[in-house]
């Protein structure tokens, strides 16, 4: 039955069976709908922020299909084929299909996605998998791209040899120690932000003199992370703004001046277990130590941290 | 309600479990990508861990279950409901998880 995207929203949300095709876009996003119970064909579906657990093999979309933040979604239909398909912030996928084909793929935000299927298509468009922390590979068939977006990519050491990037690659964050010969001249990302090779894979050689003599503010926060923040504070000199005892030992918060940037505050604190020191950045109002290590822990308000055990 | 700080994983005593909420095969807390190792409950049976929508959540089964990791102290957890975390760290850009 032909529908206008209108008439086929209000058949999908009423449970209806009866197959719909659409010369249009059905818009279901945000609605309470956990199903599609019927057939469907039409250009663009939307289902972002609905409680789906699974998508029928019915359903067919010519262009665009976007599952945003169904957090609950655990399934796609083997031979799922569309223009584009995004799945960003799907908590609960741990696997893209059997025989996937699209040219536009985003996944950030997925934790738990790992599975790649051992046959499918996504080439031509670009992939993002901004902050999955499970990838730890990617598969041999993919590509060629345009972009290609691993920042956050914590577990990915690796991209496959013959992998072709026309556009940028992003690798903050990620375990790429070096690309290969086929991604060579590729344009380099580090969280957006276009940096060198050198920056990316050579962070020893980077000085705090250099650090200092860059203009660009977002540039010069990328230089700083990767040669490491306690070899910064230490070549610099930092003031200290507060300090006081936890179970690693002293601790101090302290603050660097980056003249036009905010300033750079960081906890330097010993772990308990290993001895081993770390400065970790936190945001520049944290007044005390105390402050600091609860808004790392995930508190906003810091008398709610109270461990009683740190290893 | 009892917390513990096991390297950058964080463990929160909490009263019950989400009701959305899909059992791991597994009791990994944590991966530290950078060391290789990981935060892990060490006896075999004694808690089931859960993914859910907001987050990883433990349930210590056995009346007492061990959090261990190569490089950090164990922890030892009694029977009950815990919500499991990592570390945040601050980015003028973007607010990340961090890892060790």
């Amino acid at each position: 039955m032909i529908m206008t995207p209108l008439q086929a929203r209000e058949h999908v949300l009423a449970g209806e069976s009866k197959a719909v095709r659409v010369d249009g876009s059905i818009d279901l996003s945000g609605t309470e709908v956990k199903t599609v119970p019927c057939s469907i064909t039409c250009n663009d579906l939307d289902l972002s922020g609905t409680a789906i657990t699974s998508l029928s093999s019915k359903v067919k979309v010519r262009s665009r299909l976007t599952l945003d933040n169904c957090k609950h979604l655990e399934r796609l239909p083997t031979g799922l084929t569309c223009g584009s398909l995004s799945l960003r912030g799907c908590n609960f996928l741990d696997r893209l299909p059997e025989r996937l084909n699209t040219w536009f793929l985003n996944a950030s935000e997925c934790p738990r996605l790992s599975v790649w299927p051992k046959e499918a298509t996504i080439r031509n468009g670009n992939v993002h998998l901004r902050n999955c922390i499970e990838v730890r590979n990617l598969p041999r068939w993919l590509g060629p791209l345009g972009q290609l977006d691993l920042a956050g990519c914590v577990n990915l050491h690796e991209v496959p040899e013959g992998l072709r990037v026309s556009g940028w690659i992003d690798i903050g964050g990620s375990s790429i120690a070096s690309l290969p010969n086929s991604l060579r001249t590729a344009p380099l990302r580090w969280r957006s932000v276009p940096v060198t090779h050198e920056i990316a894979f050579e962070p020893e050689k980077i000085t705090s003199k250099q650090v200092l003599a860059e203009k660009n503010a977002e540039l010069r926060r990328v230089m700083i992370e990767r040669m490491g923040y306690l070899r910064f504070s230490e070549e610099v000199g930092a003031k200290e703004l507060d300090q006081d005892t936890d179970a690693g030992g002293n601790r101090q918060l302290l603050q660097i001046e980056l003249g036009d940037d905010e300033p750079l505050v960081g906890l330097a604190c010993r772990c308990p277990s290993t001895n081993r020191q770390y400065f970790l950045r936190v945001p520049p109002q944290m007044k005390t130590c105390h402050q600091a290590a609860a808004w790392m822990a995930g508190f906003d308000d810091p008398s709610l941290y109270r461990p009683t055990i740190e290893t | 309600m009892s917390q513990f700080r096991h390297g950058d994983v964080m463990v929160e005593e909490v009263a019950t479990l989400p009701d959305t909420r899909r059992k791991a095969q597994h009791t990994i807390l944590a991966h530290g990508e950078l060391t290789g190792h990981c935060h892990r409950i060490a006896e075999r049976g004694a808690a089931d861990l859960y993914d859910t929508p907001d987050g990883l959540f433990l349930h210590v089964t056995a009346e007492v279950a061990t959090l261990v990791h190569d490089e950090h102290d164990a922890i030892t957890l009694t029977s009950g409901f815990y919500r499991v975390w990592r570390q945040r760290e601050y980015s003028p850009e973007e607010i990340r998880t961090i890892r060790d």
